[in-house]
């Protein structure tokens, strides 16, 4: 898979969030939501999921609840906190305003300036 | 709401630990499963599938390692991941644990015993308003004697007029007894006569009713406040007692308040009734009085204010001429008699807990040699010193926190001894006073306490052993396979340290108990001046208060005595029978006095004596030997002349050579009537064993008796069986009659003893556990020196050196270190054994021959310490020893 880009530090959590404020989501179902909304051009080696969400957990972002996934089986939900949602609009906010000014300066043409 | 959250994650975290631990697991575990349905469904056989599940997961138990980390329990994993690891440690060798154990429990059971003691008792607060500020006001007259005695009613007043700067408030008393009648048997009570400001002065919160007004002292009022025990058991906490009344000395008083239980802690009472303004003017001086000092006052500028007043006043008043003030905390006077055996012993015990350290950290430093190859592989695999320390420090906590129970179980024990064998009642010296000591409780405090002398030790003799490993080259530990030459072997420096803190420890408690002994032996031996065994003392207290009392007549008393005395030595068992006015060591108010010598007017010494009323048959009861003329007669009563007998003392202090018999004595402050010397006898130890006996005066009852009395009675029978025939014997005379503070004389001898008798016995015991401890150190490190030398020890056998060469040359070697040790232990006691000289009776705390004999001993068990391991070294085979590397 050469053309899957690296993740860059911090987003990882950002990922988890965005993908959680869909709906609650066990970590298996976390990692194929993220697959596909990023349009299959991230992943992540799959356990490192578990350390960041534990963080997340931890932090008070995310909030836990046991239950029975599609396939029948035991898993673990995610839920995003009141805190947790807060944290991914002004994280989403930061890195849009990150990402066009990153994005801006890239497309800069010579002579544009 | 975000900390909440968190906040409640962690703390789910905390409570399911282990639980956790699993649900990590198992979300994993599932995460891989649900991949591999996923995989399945695509194709693949289901072993395949979960194959591919598990690659593409990665390190499982990496990320579950990152996991658990993640949820902040890092620190918690890695301490019970070292304290599974040190119980596995001290689990493989279990001697070495129980050993260092045991001897923890020791030293911190001890500790943990005289703190609970100290702090019971000599730290204890006083249940009262602002205790500490409190102080005692005494007089003193040294010229005559007197050291502490108590003001009179008029010194109060005075200085209650004075308004003395210093003191917020003065506080007056008198301990007295008061007969209560018309409710079951007739009762002598413990009362309290108190100036009225006393509710305030102590701040007392009654537990019922109300403490007296100031006002109530400047009319006569007839108001009582009950002791709080005394409520309990008469009136069975009756909570609607005030306003009822009480018959107290034939009058009737009004029950207004009762007190705090915790005011018993002060003045065990059972009344308290005020003084009038009136009796106060009269009352004689043996008055106690105390002082609240102003928050920011010294004990000292309070003194130096107070004698500036007693300056200015003793113009207007000569009687106070030639007496002075000594003013003292109350907290310290009333423990002044145990505080310097408490002391000694809490010296004491500290030792003991740094022998025991000692051997502790002898044992762990042993226990880490042999463990260096281990260090040394986990150094090399990537340990960081933090690591190896801090494994030290839990396996050394480990140990000493059991070590820190079982000393909690001994403490525990130890208390309970103490409260069915220690002292309840403690004199106060020069003072004729007793205090009742508090309970005391093992509690949170002492728990607390142990916990931190666990931790403590525990952290001290952790650190010993990884630092001396880490600071050798661990790459040859690697090599050697751990075994080391002598000149690699690290620790030798701290080891003889350890030894000579042993052998001085030892030596300085060795020669505090030895002292301890030869002063108890001889106090012991100290002839009181008559013959304890089987004497039974008890109070009578005429009831001369109350109005109409027939015993306001001196004639009616003397009858009534007589009689009592009469039918008491009819009773079968009852050898003889007496009346005295003090019983001697019992702590009873001591009277004293000058008199004058008829015979020799312008004596300039200045002459002053105990004076002692006593009936017939005093003597023979008490059997003070008679050693010139004779003793009272029947026939010395108010009909007859005057007489008096002295004491031997009294004799040789102020008659000298002359002969005493037919002179006169003549009292100044009495009827200057003078009374004939009829007879002199043995002196008596009066007011405590240490003490030398004092001039003594003794009077004749029937000449004048007094209203309280102590009657002894030598007695042939149990006492359980002729208590009860002495008290219906008294009582054929008076139904009315209390009788009170029943003791036997050995009881009286044990309270006057008790705090050297504390220091004999623990200090002793301590002495013992000290010397083992040393042995077993000394023992300890001689073994492992030897067992590092057993090659040498081939090669000198195989050189044809002899055994006994052998053991002589190690011995010498191991006792050279002891030697140091005894020698700074001989400075050590030479300069502590002077703490404990209060303690000490007919012995100097530097006697000669107890160092000699201390040194000597510790000396040869030493010796016999290195010998053994000695010993046992120059058994081995040769060719064993040389093919040991």
């Amino acid at each position: 898979m050469p053309d899957q880009a690296q993740l860059l530090p911090g987003t990882l959590d950002l990922l988890i969030l965005r993908a959680v404020s869909l709906g609650p989501l066990h970590g298996y179902g976390i990692l194929l939501r993220i697959s596909q909304i990023s349009g299959e051009a991230l992943t992540v080696e799959q356990g490192a999921l578990y350390p960041g969400l534990f963080r997340l957990v931890r932090q008070g972002l995310l909030k836990t609840k046991w239950g029975v996934s599609d396939a029948n089986r035991r898993a673990k939900y995610y839920e995003l906190t009141v805190a947790g949602r807060k944290r991914l609009q002004d994280e989403t906010e930061s890195w849009k305003r990150l990402a066009a000014a990153i994005g801006s300066a890239l497309s800069v043409q010579p002579g544009e300036l | 709401m975000r900390f909440v959250d968190g906040l409640r994650a962690q703390w789910s975290a905390l409570i399911h630990r282990s639980a956790m631990r699993d649900e990590v697991e198992v979300e994993l575990l599932e995460h891989i499963q649900h991949r591999a349905d996923d995989l399945e469904s695509s194709g693949v056989s289901r072993l395949e599938a979960e194959r591919q599940a598990r690659i593409e997961f990665g390190g499982f138990e990496h990320y579950r390692e990152e996991s658990h980390r993640a949820q902040g329990w890092n620190w918690f994993v890695t301490l019970s991941r070292d304290v599974r690891f040190g119980l596995r440690i001290l689990l493989k060798a279990p001697v070495f644990s129980a050993a260092a154990v045991l001897t923890l429990a020791l030293g911190i059971g001890a500790n943990t015993s005289l703190f609970t003691l100290v702090r019971g008792i000599l730290l204890h607060p006083l249940p009262v308003r602002a205790g500490n500020r409190l102080v005692v006001i005494w007089d003193s007259n040294p010229a005559i004697g007197l050291s502490r005695v108590g003001p009179s009613g008029q010194d109060y007043l005075d200085w209650r007029e004075q308004k003395i700067q210093a003191f917020e408030d003065l506080f007056l008393f008198e301990h007295g007894t008061g007969t209560v009648t018309g409710n079951g048997d007739p009762e002598q009570l413990a009362g309290l006569r108190v100036s009225t400001n006393f509710g305030d002065f102590f701040g007392i919160r009654p537990a019922l009713g109300r403490a007296f007004l100031p006002e109530e002292e400047s009319a006569r009022h007839t108001l009582v406040v009950l002791g709080y025990r005394y409520w309990m058991r008469k009136y069975q906490g009756d909570p609607t007692i005030c306003g009822k009344s009480l018959t107290l000395n034939g009058e009737n008083y009004t029950i207004i308040g009762v007190l705090p239980a915790s005011f018993d802690e002060l003045f065990p009472v059972d009344v308290v009734v005020p003084f009038d303004i009136g009796w106060l003017h009269r009352a004689d001086s043996d008055l106690g009085v105390f002082g609240r000092l102003r928050s920011n006052v010294t004990v000292q500028q309070a003194a130096a204010q107070m004698s500036g007043t007693m300056t200015r006043m003793a113009r207007q008043r000569t009687d106070r001429k030639g007496f002075g003030i000594v003013l003292l905390p109350l907290a310290s006077v009333r423990m002044e008699y145990i505080r310097p055996a408490l002391m000694v012993l809490q010296c004491a015990v500290g030792f003991v807990l740094i022998l025991a350290c000692a051997n502790v950290a002898n044992l762990m430093l042993s226990h880490g040699m042999s463990r260096r190859q281990e260090i040394a592989v986990r150094v090399s695999l990537g340990a960081t010193r933090m690591q190896i320390v801090r494994q030290f420090l839990v396996e050394s906590s480990l140990l000493a926190i059991v070590g820190g129970a079982l000393g909690l179980l001994l403490a525990l024990g130890s208390v309970h001894l103490w409260a069915r064998f220690g002292p309840t009642q403690i004199p106060v010296p020069n003072s004729a006073y007793e205090v009742t000591l508090p309970e005391v409780h093992l509690g949170a405090g002492e728990v607390v306490f142990t916990l931190a002398v666990s931790l403590a030790t525990g952290i001290i003799f952790g650190l010993i052993p990884p630092l001396r490993l880490l600071g050798g080259n661990t790459q040859s530990a690697l090599k050697n396979g751990g075994r080391g030459t002598i000149g690699e072997v690290k620790g030798r420096g701290t080891r003889t340290v350890l030894v000579v803190v042993e052998g001085a420890l030892a030596l300085v408690l060795v020669v505090g108990a030895s002292l301890m002994i030869k002063s108890f032996s001889r106090l012991l031996a100290v002839n009181p001046g008559f013959e304890p065994s089987r004497l039974l003392t008890l109070r009578i207290k005429l009831s001369e208060d109350a109005a109409g009392s027939p015993y306001r007549d001196a004639g009616r008393r003397a009858v009534t005595f007589h009689d009592f005395v009469d039918r008491v030595r009819s009773i079968p068992g009852v050898e003889s029978a007496a009346l005295t006015q003090i019983v001697p060591l019992s702590q009873d108010d001591m009277d004293r006095g000058p008199f004058a010598v008829k015979e020799k007017p312008n004596s300039d010494i200045s002459l002053s004596a105990d004076y002692r009323d006593i009936s017939t048959g005093y003597f023979e009861t008490m059997k003070i030997p008679l050693l010139k003329g004779r003793s009272f007669a029947e026939s010395d009563d108010d009909k007859h002349p005057r007489v008096v007998v002295i004491d031997e003392t009294l004799a040789h202090q102020y008659f000298g050579s002359e002969d005493p018999l037919g002179k006169h004595i003549v009292l100044p402050a009495g009827s200057q009537v003078p009374r004939e010397v009829i007879g002199v006898v043995g002196a008596v130890r009066d007011s405590s064993l240490s003490a030398a006996p004092e001039p003594t005066l003794y009077f004749p009852l029937m000449q004048g008796p007094d209203q309280t009395m102590s009657m002894v009675v030598r007695v042939s029978g149990p006492q359980e069986t002729i208590l009860p025939a002495i008290r219906s014997a008294i009582w054929s005379v008076d139904r009315n009659q209390p009788i009170y503070e029943i003791r036997s004389m050995p009881e009286i001898l044990g309270n006057v003893t008790s705090a050297p008798r504390i220091a004999f016995i623990l200090l002793d015991v301590l002495a013992v556990v000290a010397l083992v401890l040393a042995a077993i150190g000394i023992y300890g490190v001689t073994s492992y020196n030897v067992g590092q030398r057993t090659q040498e020890v081939g090669v000198r056998l195989t050189f044809g050196a002899t055994p006994d060469a052998i053991v002589s040359m190690l011995v010498r070697q191991a006792t050279k270190i002891t030697m140091i040790g005894i020698a700074t232990g001989l400075l050590f006691a030479w300069l502590m054994t002077r703490f404990m000289s209060s303690l000490l009776y007919g012995v100097s705390s530097t006697d000669p021959a107890i160092f000699v004999g201390a040194t000597l001993l510790v000396g040869i068990v030493a010796t016999i310490a290195c010998y053994v391991p000695a010993r046992r070294a120059v058994r081995v085979d040769p060719l064993v020893a040389l093919r040991m590397e």
